[in-house]
């Protein structure tokens, strides 16, 4: 899923190009790479993260830096790179974190991480989910649509959230489930 | 915060579980102070079963889409509502201060008549 979701980003070799059968072997390499090695590069992050969240999203960014090899030779020889590859990902999240604590009025990361060619399918696709999320976000609930934006927007914790809008944490989360929820109904319908 | 009714364990279970279950690890590893427990916690779930895997990634997926929106002008004009709106505010916090003055006497008075 997060896979092709950012490896549309930086337009990799589109699979339609390669043969069915060789696509069908790389994947079948690329998968096993993901199910012997997943616990292993989780605990590497993890130890030096320590947030389980940002482990989560290095790992999959090493799986979608895999999945960009285009040959399934090169993929196979990939795994012996796997931890460099793994300790790039890593220097680079740190890069990206200086970045970000020395420029506070930049709230994202991912606005830096922008593609800026996007290809007019992708502006098409974008504009007709940025409605779909619009709506989405108006149709919640007051206090759904406060809780998500003060913690996805403004980078709240559901404790700060929490005294602002004065209701216990753990309303907060519930309240976070259901805007996700209906975002994702929405996003996907 | 692992309890069966917040469908945070349910390993086996139908598709509605599994989504339940990715709603609240999701919101659990968003909050921005989970502990170790909850990390080790989530990490077994996660790794349980593939569709806990792509339940959770779905939701990931979400997250990152919204964050592209974040600078989008009806966007920004939402987030300014809502911080204004949630704003602590100086008349609030003095209004519950008097409430709190106003309360006790009321109280104090009330125990000077019972006695």
């Amino acid at each position: 899923m997060k896979i092709s979701a950012l490896s549309r980003k930086s337009s990799p070799p589109s699979p339609e190009r390669l043969p069915a059968k060789k696509t069908e072997k790389r994947t079948s390499v690329l998968i096993n790479i993901v199910s012997r090695y997943n616990g292993a590069l989780f605990r590497y992050f993890r130890k030096s993260t320590h947030d389980p969240c940002d482990a989560e999203d290095l790992t999959q960014e090493v799986y979608c830096k895999l999945a960009r090899l285009e040959d399934e030779e090169v993929l196979a020889k990939t795994e012996g790179y796997l931890f460099r590859i793994a300790s790039n990902v890593l220097r680079d999240k740190n890069r990206r974190d200086r970045v970000r604590a020395r420029d506070k009025s930049v709230p994202y990361d991912d606005a830096l991480e922008k593609d800026p060619f996007p290809s007019p399918e992708q502006i098409i696709d974008g504009r007709e989910q940025y409605g779909y999320f619009l709506k989405a976000l108006k149709d919640l609930s007051p206090r759904a649509r406060e809780v998500f934006v003060l913690s996805r927007f403004e980078g709240l914790t559901y404790r700060q959230i929490a005294q602002r809008c004065g209701i216990s944490v753990n309303t907060v989360k519930k309240h976070m489930v259901k805007a996700m929820a209906g975002l994702k109904a929405a996003l996907e319908g | 915060m692992m309890s069966d009714k917040t469908g945070l364990q349910g390993r086996a279970g139908n598709n509605a579980d599994v989504e339940k279950a990715a709603g609240n690890w999701f919101a659990v590893m968003r909050s921005g102070s989970g502990t170790e427990q909850e990390a080790d916690d989530f990490k077994i779930w996660y790794n349980a079963d593939p569709r806990h895997q792509k339940a959770y990634c779905e939701l990931e997926k979400v997250w990152e889409l919204s964050g592209d929106f974040a600078e989008k002008a009806e966007v920004r004009v939402l987030r300014e509502e809502v911080l204004h709106k949630t704003a602590p505010s100086h008349f609030i916090s003095r209004f519950r201060l008097l409430a709190f003055i106003i309360a006790a006497i009321l109280i104090a008075a009330f125990l000077f008549m019972a006695l």
